[in-house]
């Protein structure tokens, strides 16, 4: 919108340009300078507009430069005359060159933009590929949460069906079962409202985001999960909201690959020592940081440094892009990631973002 | 309702409050007496020896799992058939569990009529079951009683041996075994060789032995 606008500004200015240049052009009597100045409505072009506007440009600005000769006020004679129509002939010459370096600079700038526009659509599709794929991880224990509410309304409208082919039916008893199917409908619902997001292929959206409020929707999306998996999910987070400047779903994004990765680090330790705890605070300076940390067997020392290269994984069944997605995630909220092993055991990953102003 | 041939409570067990609600609701609903627990724990807290039925239990809970619960059932004085319960179909945990003699594998959202179909043959078998078992121990009671002389000469008679044979084995005179033998066809209330051994197959007296 703002560039458009821009655009129209210039291309105003450089139809008054090239009008002033005519005029002074043919009311003066100097033959060899005056076109000259055609340059500067033709550089004004390289700014704004595409290949087509320039040649454009171009061909008005001859038509001009050749006007401009034979109105002249006081024609030259002789050889006066023939080295100011050679001059021009040159200018023309020299306009028109210039015209295809413009168009030749802007055939370069429109494929680079095109190759940006291309790995920006890229990587929000493999964003959306890993988002799936976790999806994948979770989809047996949502399955799980939609089947038990499923159920429960199956096995309800059952039990009514045979309660009302009795003689006189227990309307008190047909009620409640009416309020379970509804509490077990908006159960399922709910369920489903918070995968959806997650499933939709989507562009990155800044807006204010509570770390607060995600995190806890993100325990929540875990927690049959984890359930299934014995782990204890502990949440430290502050009284008062954190807010940042972000895109949830992304930001959501890595907080899952972090959880899921520290649960799939604990598959091995004892059941009741399986401990993922979720910590988020201020730190100095406007800083706001989120740390996971879990009791697994914490990361080998030979392969910290590579723990964020797309494709490296250390999973059988990884795709290597969790961790390498979630650094692209953070960077491009102007954020840090790394991960650390804890002092006693396991591993915890953290991220830092710079606080929004509320 | 229609009075059901089959005695016995339904335990289920499953840690979905809801779920566990509604499923209750429909047993009962379809005259079956129904005991529920919120998981497998709580149930086996309870489980006497004398509780008749059987069980229903959600394959997937924290703590004890359906699985858990198979075999610790199967271990304990009184196990009653199970019925597995799952949310989604998982093919090594049915393979298991009906390996360990489950009655049935079903998932939540399949048919009334699959469930109840289920519940019924799991309550006949149970029924059945220990039915069998009370005869077995009425029958280890009488077998009891026999001296161990006793036992050594009946062995030998369900094997077929004559009593001259089975005198020369025991070193023991052919009139004492004949003694024997009739002391434990009364004691056993059996008329023939027939019914003796037929008993001893029942009790799987000495398959051990052998």
């Amino acid at each position: 919108m703002n560039s458009k606008r821009s655009g129209w500004i210039l291309f105003g200015v450089i139809t008054v340009v090239l009008a002033g240049l005519f005029v002074n052009d043919i009311n003066s009597d100097d033959q060899l300078v005056d076109w000259a100045w055609y340059f500067i409505p033709m550089y004004l072009s390289a700014q704004v507009g595409n290949r087509n506007s320039s040649y454009l440009l171009a061909g008005i600005i001859s038509y001009l430069i050749l006007v401009g000769f034979y109105i002249e006020p006081i024609e030259p004679t002789g050889l006066n005359r023939h080295l100011a129509l050679t001059g021009r002939l040159i200018g023309i010459c020299a306009i028109w060159v210039m015209a295809l370096l413009i168009a030749h600079q802007k055939k370069v700038e429109e494929k680079l933009e095109h190759a940006e526009d291309e790995l920006t659509d890229q990587k929000t599709k493999l964003a959306h590929i890993v988002r799936v794929s976790t999806m994948d991880h979770l989809a047996a224990s949502l399955t799980h949460e939609l089947t038990q509410p499923l159920g429960a309304i199956l096995r309800n409208a059952e039990a009514a069906e045979i309660f009302l082919q009795g003689e006189r039916p227990d309307l008190k008893e047909i009620r409640a079962i009416l309020m379970d199917i509804r509490k077990d409908d908006q159960r399922a619902g709910s369920v489903i409202e918070r995968m959806r997001p997650l499933l939709k292929c989507r562009n990155v959206e800044l807006k204010s985001v509570d770390l607060v409020k995600m995190l806890k929707e993100t325990v929540v999306l875990t927690e049959s999960d984890a359930r299934m998996r014995q782990v204890r999910v502990d949440l430290q987070l502050p009284a008062k909201l954190l807010m940042v400047r972000g895109d949830r779903i992304h930001l959501q994004q890595v907080l899952l690959n972090l959880m899921l990765n520290g649960m799939d680090a604990m598959d091995k330790v004892e059941t009741k020592e399986r401990r993922l705890l979720v910590r988020a605070g201020l730190v100095n300076s406007g800083m706001v940081e989120v740390s996971v940390s879990d009791c697994g067997t914490g990361i080998p020392p030979e392969k910290m440094a590579r723990l964020f290269e797309p494709f490296f994984t250390t999973k059988l069944d990884g795709l290597g892009m969790g961790l390498a997605i979630s650094k692209n995630i953070i960077e491009a909220h102007g954020g840090k990631i790394w991960g650390e092993n804890n002092p006693n055991r396991g591993a915890v990953f953290k991220f830092i973002l710079t606080a929004a102003k509320e | 309702m229609n009075p059901l041939p089959e005695s016995g409570v339904v335990f289920v067990i499953d840690d979905d409050v809801s779920f566990l609600r509604s499923v209750t609701r429909l047993l009962r609903a379809s005259g079956y007496s129904v005991q529920a627990f919120e998981s497998a724990n709580e149930f086996l807290e309870q489980l006497a020896p004398e509780m008749s039925g059987c069980v229903l239990v959600d394959l997937q809970m924290p703590g004890l799992n359906g699985l858990e619960l198979q075999s610790a059932l199967a271990q304990s004085a009184n196990p009653l058939p199970v019925v597995f319960l799952t949310a989604q179909g998982d093919i090594p945990a049915t393979v298991q569990a009906m390996r360990c003699g489950a009655e049935d594998f079903l998932t939540k959202l399949s048919p009334k009529e699959k469930l109840l179909d289920a519940i019924r043959r799991a309550l006949v078998r149970g029924a059945r079951e220990r039915k069998g078992r009370a005869r077995l121990q009425e029958l280890r009671t009488q077998f009891e009683v026999l001296t161990s002389r006793e036992l050594e000469v009946l062995e030998g008679v369900v094997l077929g041996r004559l009593n001259k044979q089975i005198a020369a084995e025991l070193g023991i005179n052919e009139r004492t075994v004949k003694l024997h033998r009739t002391n434990l066809t009364r004691k056993l209330r059996t008329q023939s060789v027939a019914e003796l051994t037929r008993l001893v197959e029942e009790v799987a007296l000495f398959k051990r032995a052998r």
